[in-house]
Parts: C-alpha cells; sequence; structure tokens
C-alpha cells in the first residue's frame, strides 16, 4: 500500500490498532511486525490496543464448557505432577549421563579476590517483573560471579540458590548473596557443562535446600550467553 | 473482568508457570467460561470451540512463563492466546462463510451517516458501552475482522466493496473506539 507511512506517528498508531484487530494483509504485517521487534513505543500501542479490543471479548456471555474439556485437558497436562524442572523443553536435551557428578561436588564460595579471569558469557536472573535479581558471569575457565542487584524474591529467612540441569536433575551450583558480589566455584566436572547446560534460580530456606533438591519457586531460568569476542573453554 | 479477579488469574498463571497442577484447575474455573464463549463466537461450534479450548488451556500450561504482568492484563493475555488458536483454526479448516454479509453490506454503504446516530451516545458511559459509540456498520466491520480473522482485503473480497472504504471504516472504528475509550 503506497500511502502507508509508518514514520508517521499518527499512521503508526493507527496500524498498531489494525494489527491487534487482525486486520492487516501478510505483508503489511510482516512491515509492521519488523518495526514492531525494535520498537518499544510500538509494543506499549500493540499492547494498550488489545485492551482496548478486549472490550468485544468482555460483552460475550460466558458459557460453561461440558465437563468432558476439563478431563481431557488435566489427561493431558497430567505430566504437571512431575516437578518444574521436568517441564522444561531444553533440560532434557542434556544427554549425558550426571548421576554420579551430583556426589563429586565441590562447591566453594568465596569472597570475590582481584585475580578474576575475563568474564565471558553471563547470565542475567530476572523476577516476574523482569528486575534484574542477579547478574552470573563466567569466565572462560568456569568460574562463576555472582553480582546481587535487587533479589526482590528473596525473603529475610531465605536465600536464592543457582542450580545446572543435567538429564533433568537439578545440581545445586551454589547460593546467591542478597548484596554484593561473590565467587562460586563449580568441580571440574560441572565446570565443563557450564556453557551448555540449563541453569536456574529458586528461593530456598536460609542455608539452601535441605535435601539438595530445589524445593521453593522458581525466579528463572536461562543459559550463559557468550560475550560478543569472548573464548570459552568448552 | 475487576482488578482483583485479575490479580487471582495472574497469580494461578504464575503458578501455572512453576508447574502447579492446582493453579491450572483454578485457571480454569475462573476463566474457561469466557474463553469458551469466545470461541464459540469465533468458530460457530460447539465441537470445534471444545477442541480448541482444549488447546488453549494445554498452551497455557506451557507459556504460562511467557506471561508478563508489565505489558498486559492476564484476561487480555488469555484472550488473545484463545483468539490466535481459535482464528488458525477457523484458517485452516473453513473457508470464510458469507453469513450476515448482505446485512452489513447495505448498513456499510447505505445512506446514513455512520457517525450520526453515534453521536448521540453521552459522554461518561461505562466503558464497556464504548461499543455503543460505534455505529453498527464499523462495528461489524470490525467485529467481523477481530472474530472471524479477516484482514483488510479478505474483508474487501467478502464484501465485495474496495479495498480504500473497507480501510477508512476499520480506522474510523478503531479512532472512535479508543476516543470513547481515552475520553481524547
Amino acid at each position: 500500500m503506497s500511502d502507508w507511512d509508518l514514520s508517521q506517528p499518527e499512521e503508526r498508531h493507527l496500524a498498531a490498532g489494525e494489527y491487534a484487530l487482525g486486520a492487516l494483509d501478510a505483508d503489511q504485517k510482516a512491515r509492521f511486525e519488523a518495526l514492531l521487534a525494535v520498537s518499544h513505543d510500538l509494543q506499549n500501542d500493540v499492547a494498550t490496543w488489545q485492551e482496548h479490543l478486549q472490550l468485544f471479548n468482555e460483552r460475550l456471555d460466558p458459557r460453561t464448557p461440558p465437563a468432558e474439556v476439563w478431563k481431557r485437558i488435566s489427561a493431558a497436562t497430567g505430566a504437571a505432577h512431575a516437578p518444574w524442572w521436568r517441564s522444561l523443553a531444553l533440560w532434557r536435551s542434556a544427554s549425558i549421563g550426571f548421576a554420579t557428578l551430583a556426589l563429586a561436588l565441590g562447591l566453594l564460595w568465596v569472597p570475590l579476590g582481584t585475580d578474576v579471569g575475563e568474564e565471558s558469557a553471563v547470565f542475567v536472573v530476572q523476577d516476574e517483573a523482569r528486575t534484574p535479581g542477579w547478574i552470573i558471569s563466567a569466565t572462560a575457565e568456569g568460574r562463576l560471579i555472582v553480582q546481587a542487584v535487587q533479589p526482590r524474591q528473596v525473603g529475610s529467612e531465605q536465600t536464592g540458590e543457582l542450580w545446572l540441569i543435567a538429564d533433568g536433575t537439578p545440581i545445586s551450583l551454589g547460593l546467591l548473596p542478597d548484596s554484593g558480589r561473590h565467587r562460586l566455584t563449580p568441580s571440574p566436572e560441572l565446570r565443563d557443562r557450564l556453557f551448555n547446560a540449563d541453569l536456574a534460580v529458586t528461593v530456598e530456606p536460609q542455608g539452601g535446600a535441605p535435601q539438595g533438591q530445589p524445593t521453593g519457586p522458581v525466579i528463572d531460568h536461562g543459559r550463559l550467553t557468550p560475550i560478543r569476542g569472548a573464548t570459552i573453554r568448552f | 473482568m475487576p482488578d482483583a479477579s485479575q490479580q487471582d488469574l495472574a497469580r494461578h498463571l504464575s503458578g501455572c508457570a512453576q508447574g502447579d497442577n492446582k493453579a491450572l484447575e483454578r485457571l480454569y474455573r475462573a476463566c474457561s467460561a469466557h474463553l469458551y464463549a469466545q470461541l464459540l463466537r469465533i468458530l460457530r461450534d460447539e465441537s470445534a470451540a471444545q477442541d480448541c479450548l482444549q488447546q488453549v488451556f494445554i498452551r497455557i500450561w506451557h507459556a504460562a512463563g511467557q506471561y508478563d504482568a508489565s505489558r498486559a492484563k492476564p484476561m487480555t493475555w488469555l484472550s488473545t492466546l484463545t483468539r490466535n488458536i481459535g482464528i488458525d483454526w477457523l484458517r485452516r479448516r473453513k473457508p470464510q462463510d458469507a453469513t450476515d454479509t448482505e446485512a452489513l453490506l447495505e448498513t456499510l454503504t447505505g445512506e446514513q451517516d455512520p457517525e450520526a446516530d453515534s453521536m448521540s451516545i453521552q459522554e461518561g458511559d461505562q466503558l464497556r458501552d464504548c461499543l455503543d459509540t460505534l455505529s453498527p456498520p464499523h462495528r461489524q466491520a470490525l467485529e467481523m475482522v477481530y472474530f472471524q480473522g479477516l484482514t483488510h482485503s479478505e474483508l474487501a473480497d467478502t464484501l465485495t466493496q474496495p479495498l480504500g472504504s473497507v480501510k477508512s471504516w476499520i480506522r474510523r472504528g478503531l479512532e472512535r473506539l479508543k476516543t470513547c475509550l481515552t475520553g481524547i
């Protein structure tokens, strides 16, 4: 459409409405989404329009679905009774037997010295509101430096605990500080896995998960992201 | 939906994200009737709506962790997800039918000024009455797009109207809706 000028704010705003409504044709949609991907304002615009368009849904009279539907949903999500760390698809991809490593942990939590190597990869742990709780950086050698930012989900008698998930089994990498910067030193076996494994952070009682298995809610999960230009030893 | 209920939904979603099956059940009790109504409106077929509702909750179960409270109210997030699943189903299974098209066409292209009757709606009405500020043809055009998943071109084809006119109806409808909702 030749007169579709997304550089005009008003045009962009209306396009956001048309996008939320679902009216854009394929080529317009592609152009709009390219812009959407990089524009926070536009993302907010779309969210606002979606909120406006809820009016259409709110007008509908609720209808109770037949009981059969819930039975099917319940059956399909039955795996839900498994612990949370099994439900993350990524974690299933780890394929190397890991059971023995759990026994071989020599985890140390030591104040940060000056002999820290260059940071090669980071994992920013964020809560639901996307507030960073900690920044976890790894050196190429597999040492972890943990910087507390605002661990808001951790209460007074609690601590954050960092886990590496191997073969569907969480292995503790150590406790996360309330404030300041600390270093975690995973065992050599775990260091080898750090850059390819899924990590998760949970809220645990002070002193860490009592049975060596996570008990509290997951604050975040993800992987270490390599810093561009850094070298990583795998 | 009242804010308190929205907060409940947000809590249930957060429970789902952590693999709490009870949270999914609570979420289902709280909003399945609304989402089912939405699917019935989109699909006009009970059996298909039930299949899609099942898909919706399975999707919610797996995607609850992606819900971002700073970007959308929970019910809006749930409705958007539901609508996407419903429209996808519609596009895969069913050629667009021309139900209600004739009546809409008459009002859209008739002599009456679509703006005129909507101006009589008083300001300060409940938010949900903002839909009433749309002239019937504008509202119907928006609803055809929203609930039937028609794009501008498809709507123009369905109504055998020029694309430009259809776009203008949609835009005027959206503008009016926004004016009413934001009081600008």
